[in-house]
C-alpha cells in the first residue's frame, strides 16, 4: 500500500515536472514519501494526520502565496523534547501516546526508507543497463 | 473502650509489621506513645486502616481475635470497606481493627471529622512517621527509600499542614480528591505537560502540595519524573469515584517516597487487577493517583520494550533514558535516510523511462480484488526482475510478516524469463500473477491486520480499522 502511494506519486512528480531544479525535485520527493506513509497507516494516528495535516497547509499557502512556516522554538528542556520534535504532531502528547506514535511512525519510516532504497537501486541499475547498452 | 485500644495497639503494631514486612520489638515503646492518643485520634487509626485496606497481605497473621471483633463491628461501620477484604487475608488483621475501631466511633466518621480532630490527628500521624522511620531504615533494602523518607520528613509537615488546612476548606469527601488531583499539576515544572484538565487547579493548597510534590520530585531521576509528569495528569482524570479518599492521602503524602527506578518493579510486583487490590509497600504512596501513576509507569515501560524490539540494536540497552536516546537517534536516522534517498532518486529519475504508472493501473484493473497490498508487491516484483537474488526485497516490501515462498519465486522466474523493458514484463507478470494472485490477496490480508494490532501490544488501542 505503502509502496503504491509512493511509486505513484514519484511517478507524478517524474511526469509533471521532469526539468525543475534538483533541490525543489528531491523536496517534492521527500514529502511525497512521508505523504505516501500517512497514507498506508491508519489515520488514527496522530502523525498521520500532522503530516497530511502540513500538506494542506502547504498546498494551501502555495496557492495564495509563498510563506514560510515560523517554528516555534519550545522553551522546554524535557528528555523528550526531541522526541517530539522528530515525531510529526508528537507536540501535544503525553508521553505514553508519544512512545506509541514513535513505535508506530518508525515502523512506517523504516518501510518508506527500504522502498526508497529498492527503488534507488532498481533505477539505478536501470540506468547501468541503458549505459551498458549504449 | 480498653479492648478496643488494647486492640488498636496491637493493630497498629501490626500495621507497621505489615507495612515494614519486618517485626520488630521497637515497635511496642512507641505504640505506648500512640495508644495514649484520645478517641478522636482513632480516626487517624482509621487512615492506617485504609492504607491497610489497600495492601494486598504480605504476612500471615492469624485473625481469629480480629475475625471476632470484625464481625461484631461490620454492622456498624460507617465507612465503607473495601471489597476485597478477605477475612482470610493476614494483614487485614490489622484492618479488622480498623474496622472495629471505627466500628467504635461515631459513625459520623463517614464525614471528615472536625478540622481540629484532623489536624490532632495530623499530628499524631507525623508522630507515628517520625516513629515508623526508624523501623523502615532497617527494613527497607533500598537506601534510597531511606534518604526519601527522611528527605519526606520535612514535606510531611508541610503537608500535614496543607492538609489540615484543606480539611478546613473542604466539607466533602470528593473535595480532597480533587485536591490531591489537583497536586498533580504542581509536579510539572514543565509546561508541556500542564495542558487541559490539569490547569483547572486553582486551589490555595496547592503550594503546599506542590513543595511536597517537588521536593519529592527532585529526589528522583529525570526520566522518573517526566514518567510521574505524564503519568499524574491521567490519575487525575481517573479516580473520581475511589472509595480510597483522605486517609489514604495521608498516609501517602507523608509517607510518600516516590519510586526510584528500582522501586516500580518492586511495587509492580504485586498484582494490580483493581485500584482497590493493589498493594503498597511501606513508603509507597497507596492513594489512588500513585496507584494510576504505577499503571502509567507500568505501560510507559512496556511500549518502552515495545520500542526495544523495534529499533534494531537496542535489546542489551537498559534503562528509559538511553533507550529514549537510542529511539531518538533511530528516528534522525530514517529521516536522514529519506532525505538522502529522496536527493538521490530526484537526481537518478529523470534519466529512467518510467513506466510504473501503467503498470500499476494494470496490475489494478486486473486483480479486481482490491488487493492494492498486492500493487505494492508488485513493483518490488518489477525490481526483482533486475534482481533475482534480492529476494530480502520481496520480503522486506511487504509487510514483513509475509512468507514469500513459491508465489514469489514462480513470479520472479517469469520475470527472469522476461525481456527488459516494463511493458512486456507486464504482460508475463500478469500472467504470472493471475494463478498466484489468490493465495498472495489472501496472505497479504491475513497479514495487514496483524502487523497493525500488533503495534501496541495489549496496549488497549483503538486498534486500526482494517
Amino acid at each position: 500500500m505503502q509502496t503504491y502511494h509512493f511509486l505513484r506519486s514519484l511517478t507524478h512528480i517524474n511526469l509533471t515536472r521532469p526539468s525543475s531544479p534538483l533541490h525543489r525535485r528531491s523536496r517534492a520527493i521527500r514529502r511525497a514519501a512521508y505523504v505516501s506513509m500517512a497514507r498506508a497507516a491508519s489515520p488514527r494516528r496522530m502523525w498521520t494526520r500532522a503530516i497530511l495535516g502540513r500538506l494542506q497547509l502547504l498546498r494551501r499557502a502555495r496557492l495564495l502565496r509563498r510563506r514560510r512556516n515560523y517554528k516555534k522554538k519550545t522553551t522546554i528542556s524535557t528528555p523528550h523534547d526531541k522526541l517530539r520534535r522528530l515525531v510529526p504532531g508528537g507536540e501535544e502528547m503525553d508521553f505514553c501516546r508519544l512512545l506509541e506514535e514513535t513505535a508506530d511512525y518508525a515502523e512506517f519510516l523504516s518501510k518508506q526508507v527500504r522502498i526508497m532504497r529498492s527503488v534507488v537501486d532498481f533505477m539505478e541499475a536501470e540506468c547501468r543497463k541503458k549505459e551498458e547498452k549504449v | 473502650m480498653d479492648l478496643g485500644e488494647k486492640g488498636k495497639f496491637g493493630l497498629e503494631k501490626r500495621t507497621v509489621d505489615s507495612l515494614n514486612c519486618n517485626t520488630t520489638g521497637l515497635t511496642t515503646t512507641e505504640w505506648n506513645q500512640i495508644g495514649s492518643l484520645p478517641c478522636p485520634s482513632a480516626s487517624m487509626v482509621d487512615s492506617f486502616g485504609h492504607v491497610i485496606w489497600n495492601q494486598l497481605p504480605s504476612n500471615t497473621h492469624n485473625l481469629s481475635f480480629s475475625n471476632a471483633q470484625a464481625t461484631a463491628s461490620s454492622s456498624t461501620i460507617g465507612k465503607p470497606v473495601p471489597m476485597n477484604w478477605n477475612p482470610s487475608d493476614s494483614l487485614t488483621k490489622g484492618g479488622m481493627f480498623f474496622s472495629t475501631g471505627m466500628g467504635m466511633l461515631p459513625l459520623s466518621l463517614s464525614q471528615f471529622p472536625c478540622d481540629a480532630g484532623f489536624t490532632e490527628r495530623a499530628a499524631r500521624f507525623s508522630c507515628f512517621s517520625d516513629v515508623a522511620y526508624p523501623f523502615i531504615v532497617p527494613g527497607s533494602s533500598d537506601a534510597t527509600a531511606e534518604a526519601q523518607m527522611q528527605k519526606n520528613e520535612a514535606d510531611r509537615i508541610e503537608a500535614l499542614k496543607g492538609r489540615s488546612g484543606l480539611i478546613d476548606q473542604s466539607s466533602n469527601s470528593g473535595s480532597p480528591m480533587k485536591e490531591q488531583r489537583e497536586k498533580g499539576p504542581n509536579e510539572f515544572s514543565e509546561p508541556e505537560f500542564s495542558d487541559d484538565a490539569r490547569d483547572e487547579s486553582p486551589n490555595s493548597s496547592k503550594g503546599v502540595f506542590g513543595i511536597n510534590k517537588r521536593k519529592r520530585s527532585n529526589q528522583d531521576m529525570e526520566s522518573d519524573q517526566g514518567q510521574a509528569a505524564a503519568q499524574l495528569p491521567f490519575e487525575a482524570a481517573k479516580d473520581v469515584t475511589d472509595n480510597k479518599q483522605k486517609e489514604e492521602k495521608n498516609s501517602s503524602t507523608m509517607a510518600n517516597v516516590k519510586p526510584l527506578g528500582k522501586n516500580p518493579k518492586e511495587s509492580g510486583e504485586a498484582p494490580k487487577e483493581d485500584y482497590i487490590h493493589v498493594r503498597a509497600r511501606r513508603g509507597q504512596a497507596t492513594n489512588s493517583h500513585s496507584l494510576a501513576e504505577r499503571v502509567r509507569r507500568e505501560k510507559i515501560s512496556e511500549r518502552m520494550k515495545f520500542l526495544q524490539d523495534l529499533v534494531p540494536g537496542c535489546s542489551k540497552v537498559t534503562g528509559k533514558a538511553v533507550m529514549l536516546d537510542e529511539i531518538i537517534n533511530y528516528v534522525q536516522s530514517l529521516q536522514r535516510q529519506v532525505e538522502f534517498l529522496s536527493m538521490k532518486l530526484a537526481a537518478v529519475n529523470p534519466s529512467i523511462d518510467f513506466n510504473i504508472e501503467g503498470l500499476l493501473s494494470k496490475d489494478l484493473f486486473q486483480t479486481r480484488t482490491g488487493s492494492s497490498s498486492v500493487i505494492g508487491f508488485t513493483p518490488e516484483m518489477i525490481h526483482q526482475q533486475l534482481h533475482p537474488p534480492h529476494q530480502g526485497l520481496i520480503q522486506v516490501g511487504m509487510a514483513g510478516v509475509m512468507n514469500p515462498s513459491d508465489a514469489f519465486r514462480r513470479a520472479l522466474n517469469v520475470q527472469l524469463a522476461s525481456t527488459s523493458g516494463f511493458k512486456d514484463s507486464t504482460q508475463q507478470m500478469t500472467n504470472a500473477w493471475d494463478e498466484d494472485l489468490h493465495n498472495v490477496v489472501q496472505m497479504t490480508y491475513g497479514n495487514n491486520p496483524p502487523l497493525k494490532t500488533q503495534d501496541l501490544n495489549g496496549a488497549p488501542r483503538d486498534g486500526f480499522p482494517l
